[in-house]
């Protein structure tokens, strides 16, 4: 918890009176205006609405032209006026801000509650060696603060500042000899990705056939919807249906398929690389550095401290490109968490694409103890696989066949219980991608279907453990282990009884003697 | 620890506490009346929308007559009063010197842990039923996730106070010393 003993503190050379951001500032309070509106695009909806009617008749131009440009010199005051009301200084301990322009605010923000600082340079930033601070840190994602538009090398002394071990001797890094090589500052690069990478990263990160999968169901939900106005619209398609063989109506529709998989690709590839060019990350003093981003360049350190655990996903698409996207999982508290607060935001920090090589030295660095080599994944009992099928799907499938069957008075929908069967094959892939495997230290958990996700963190990092039986676990001498980490949770399903109750012996034995604070 | 033997399997430390010899401690004996009550209310709101429906869309049966429909809601009746009071009799809880236990559940068991040093906040509440009996329900808190990770129901007034006391000043104990 929040140490109070060793209080964080910056060297007197960074503590100043209040002072305004840069004003270049006002870009980025125009741009933030911006995507403010966009993002709640539906109640704006109804705004360019009432314009549009508003604008009937005659005068519709000029009328238009008068909203937008009175809308564009509202924009313009509102960013300068924050701008102006927006004063920071930085305390022996502590950032506070005064911002708003009609309901203000003043926040303090002490350096013992900023668990990240990320350093963000936006290209219109770059001419003027301005970055955009933002302070992770008590971890509410409304009341994200950043300081847009402040000196860079500022802003980097701060962070090492802030971010510097309280309980190690205060180097002053104004002070410092010439950078020798003190063990200390040594920094290990890990990685640095070429376009190359964050092109496989785009092909192979889920996320696109999750949107893939989304866009489908948005598609046919229009379809059933507004089928009407689509017909009318699609004569011409339909024209060629009735008038081509059914193999042509395939190959068009396989091809229209085809084609908007390679676009959502082309812009998971585009996404990939303006988010994540020239990745590189590396580690020094305990903790990771990243910088990455096209446009806005992104500068951002991690404690390892804070990682909870490490999560090693590879999807299917990645595995054909033998990559693994990497996510350090941490959290961060909100302000209100030592009132009892415990509602806790995910903060996700990944890694993409990494080869297996890199993947050995990333868990070699956060975790030098353990053996990432010699980890070999222990098979759950066989009875998963049984219930998978039987309980789970062949159960509710042969439910579903007679309801319907009875329902629609013909013996068809009876094959409905042949689904089960045919994706048995997909069922047993996923019992044999479970796996776990401990060294007494550290835990790893393995699950997935096509592709696998593996699950680390070491013992120290667990909040509590639960060990679920069900009455077929019972009898054969099984049981469910399920370890519960800060914000995130891990099932061991379907080992032994005896093993899960020696895990949990270790665990908790682990939990009320390990002192090694676990955030 | 050089053994490389353990892979796929914890140490089996003989000086590690073992939680299989947890010996855990009943409810208080109202949970019984308190879980039933909850059991036969929810029982009486089905039957009432069974009874409804029933009436209104007059739902026949080829199996048998009409009216026996009406008593399809007794069937788990006694499933009810047998489930709900050998539930309260296997629920119990277990406080060792480093951490507290709770187990429930009959068909599908549990047992949850909780260490001392990693319980967040801890939370007294008093429902409209248990206020009648005189009992409490403790909720643990540890980081991460918004609800309770260890919730211990039904407990008397004083020894959930008294509970609570030990085990915050076990907890609070560790905060100060890390």
């Amino acid at each position: 918890m929040t140490d109070t003993n060793a209080e964080q503190t910056v060297p007197d050379s960074l503590v100043s009176e209040w002072q305004r951001l840069s004003p270049v500032s006002i870009i980025y309070f125009v741009l933030k205006f911006i995507m403010g509106f966009a993002k709640h695009g539906v109640q704006n909806a109804a705004i360019f609405g009432g314009i549009f009617i508003f604008s009937g008749g005659d005068n519709r131009l000029p009328i238009i032209i008068a909203i937008v440009g009175a809308a564009m010199l509202l924009l313009l005051v509102a960013s300068v006026l924050s701008y102006l009301n927006f004063r920071f200084r930085i305390n022996k301990n502590a950032f506070l801000i005064h911002k708003g322009v009609i309901q203000k605010k003043r926040l303090t923000l002490s350096f013992d509650r900023i668990q990240n600082i990320a350093l963000k340079e936006p290209v219109y930033f770059r001419p003027f060696g301005l970055v955009n601070m933002a302070l992770e840190s008590a971890g509410s994602v409304t009341e994200e603060v950043s300081l847009a538009g402040i000196d860079r090398r500022l802003a980097e002394s701060l962070r090492r500042s802030v971010l510097s071990d309280p309980k190690a001797p205060m180097q002053a890094e104004s002070t410092e000899p010439a950078p020798t090589n003190t063990e200390k500052h040594s920094e290990i690069p890990l990685l640095h990705h070429p376009v190359a990478e964050l092109v496989r990263y785009g092909l192979s990160n889920n996320n696109v056939w999750v949107f893939a999968g989304l866009a489908a169901g948005a598609i046919s939900q229009i379809d059933e919807d507004v089928s009407g106005y689509i017909k009318d619209w699609l004569s011409v398609p339909e024209a060629f249906i009735s008038s081509h063989s059914t193999g042509a109506v395939i190959g068009l529709f396989a091809g229209i398929a085809i084609l908007m998989l390679a676009m959502l690709l082309l812009g998971s590839v585009i996404g990939a690389i303006v988010i994540y060019y020239d990745y590189r990350l590396s580690f020094s003093d305990g903790r990771f550095h990243r910088l990455k981003g096209l446009f806005e360049r992104s500068d951002t350190s991690l404690p390892a401290s804070k990682i909870q655990a490490l999560k090693i996903n590879q999807p299917w698409p990645a595995r054909l490109l033998y990559r693994s996207h990497i996510t350090l999982m941490q959290i961060g508290f909100s302000p209100a968490f030592d009132q009892g607060e415990t509602h806790v935001k995910q903060a996700k920090f990944i890694v993409p694409s990494m080869r297996h090589d890199q993947i050995s030295a990333l868990v070699a660095t956060l975790y030098p103890d353990m053996a990432w080599q010699t980890v070999t994944f222990a098979p759950i009992d066989k009875l998963y696989l049984k219930r998978l099928f039987w309980l789970d799907f062949l159960t509710p499938a042969t439910v579903i066949a007679i309801l319907l069957a009875g329902l629609a008075a013909t013996a068809w929908f009876l094959l409905l219980t042949l689904v089960p069967v045919i994706i048995y094959p997909l069922l047993r892939m996923n019992y044999a991608k479970h796996g776990y495997w401990t060294d007494g230290q550290h835990i790893a958990v393995r699950q997935g279907v096509f592709g696998h996700k593996i699950v680390i963190f070491p013992i120290y990092k667990a909040q509590g453990v639960k060990i679920k039986r069900s009455p077929g676990q019972r009898r054969k001498g099984l049981a469910t282990l399920v370890v519960k980490l800060a914000g995130h949770k891990v099932s061991v399903p379907y080992i032994p009884h005896e093993a899960a109750m020696r895990w949990r012996d270790r665990i908790l034995h682990t939990l009320a003697t390990d002192r090694t604070p676990w955030m | 620890m050089p053994d490389t033997d353990f892979s796929t399997e914890m140490p089996r430390n003989s000086d590690l506490p073992q939680s299989e010899t947890l010996e855990f401690e009943a409810l208080d004996a109202h949970r019984a009346t308190i879980l039933m009550i909850i059991g036969l209310a929810i029982w009486a709101a089905v039957s009432i929308v069974w009874t409804v429906v029933k009436t209104l869309l007059g739902i026949e049966s080829p199996l048998f007559p009409g009216e026996f429909l009406y008593l399809l809601p007794l069937i788990p009746l006694p499933f009810i009063i047998v489930l709900t009071r050998r539930s309260a009799a296997h629920c119990g809880y277990a406080v060792r010197a480093q951490d507290v236990h709770y187990r429930h559940g009959i068909i599908w068991r549990s047992e949850t842990s909780l260490p001392f040093n990693r319980i967040q906040h801890v939370e007294v509440e008093r429902g409209p039923l248990e206020r009648i009996y005189g009992l409490s329900t403790l909720k643990f808190f540890a980081a991460g996730g918004g609800s309770a990770d260890l919730t211990i129901p039904s407990l008397k007034d004083e020894d959930a106070t008294r509970l609570r006391a030990f085990i915050l000043e076990k907890a609070g104990a560790d905060h100060s010393d890390d």
